[in-house]
């Protein structure tokens, strides 16, 4: 089995366990972490395929991921806002007891 | 008008169990049929590297990372600095915008080793996202890696507490455009001069290529410290008139 190998089959791991979280956890918080871990998968996937034969390593996976972050970066920064937001919204009078 | 809003779903289900179960083989299935799909991927041709290899020399650096996110593929990183600076508009929020943009403010506490670090760790970050950006043309390295180095020291500054950092100042926001207006301004003038977006003349490629770096990094980094100030940094002014307005 080759690195490069390893590395795709963890990134589908990586990829399944954010799915997972997604579907299943209750909290946004969870979510949005989830779907980071869910977005590495996928990275890490282009980074090992770009990679596959050993010998020569394609460069437009690297860009595309290197863009891939950035934008995961801003937009989880923008999800985590949103929720912060709808969190301090919320009336905490009104907010169930936990 | 929210008066009830919960970040936790609690509400009915009908068997937990049942749906947590289905979930999971359904996942793992998936799982199953990409991994299948992957171990049978053995006929990877050589992708796009032999056009990339083949016009690296026309493009002005050589690294070849750099050469397709700054010349071959430039629209992608283009709209990739407009989509950061979209999301920063977003979730900036709207403060007083006449003070500058670094303001000295009284620490109460000092934590001796956050600011010593700092002070010795401020410059050397400095220094080393500068020549990360150099190194960019022919190693990897580049504009990203710069712009995410120097939002670092912006995040260590701020944990520091000596340094307030007003994001939503003039300075501040000129710094934010300046990568996006700098890359626009590039592209508009190859429009004029050479009939097409970005497509650069041979002879000045590297040295364009280095100007949007330059102006990328700067915007990278003030955009990713304000976005993570933000998270911190939410005025308790702002919460009070939206709460009353819920209520």
């Amino acid at each position: 089995m080759s690195s490069a190998l390893l590395y795709s089959i963890t990134g589908l791991g990586l990829f399944a366990i954010g799915l997972l979280g997604i579907v299943l956890a209750g909290h946004v918080m969870r979510k949005i972490l989830a779907l980071n871990i869910m977005g590495i998968g996928i990275f890490m996937l282009l980074i090992a395929i770009a990679k596959q034969d050993g010998s020569f390593v394609d460069p437009v996976p690297h860009a595309m991921v290197l863009t891939g972050i950035v934008i995961a970066a801003a937009g989880t920064a923008l999800a985590l806002n949103l929720m912060v937001r709808l969190h301090r919204m919320s009336d905490p009078k009104q907010r169930k007891p936990k | 008008m929210f008066n009830q809003i919960d970040l936790e779903y609690n509400g009915p289900v009908n068997d937990p169990k049942a749906s947590w179960l289905i979930t999971v083989c359904s996942v793992l299935g998936f799982l199953i049929v990409l991994t299948l799909v992957l171990l049978n991927y053995d006929a990877h041709n050589a992708g796009l590297r032999p056009y990339v290899e083949g016009s690296l020399s026309s493009s002005g650096v050589t690294n070849p990372v750099t050469a397709v996110l700054l010349n071959f593929r430039a629209y992608d990183t283009l709209l990739e600095i407009a989509v950061l600076l979209i999301v920063v508009i977003a979730v900036l929020p709207l403060r007083n915008a006449k003070t500058s943009l670094v303001r000295c403010i009284e620490v109460t506490n000092h934590d001796l080793v956050l600011t010593s670090l700092q002070r010795w760790l401020a410059p050397a970050v400095l220094m080393f996202a500068g020549y990360l950006l150099w190194a960019g043309a022919t190693q990897p390295g580049g504009a990203f890696q710069a712009g995410a180095l120097l939002a670092g020291a912006c995040v260590l500054m701020f944990q520091t507490g000596v340094y307030r950092v007003n994001y939503t100042s003039i300075m501040a926001r000129s710094l934010m455009t300046c990568g996006l207006a700098m890359f626009i301004a590039v592209g508009l003038a190859l429009i004029w001069f050479e009939g097409s977006l970005l497509k650069y003349p041979q002879d000045y490629a590297g040295v364009l290529i280095l100007l949007i770096e330059s102006g990328a990094t700067l915007s990278i980094a003030i955009c990713l410290a304000s976005l993570y100030s933000s998270l911190i940094d939410i005025p308790g002014k702002g919460h009070a008139a939206t709460s009353e307005s819920g209520s």
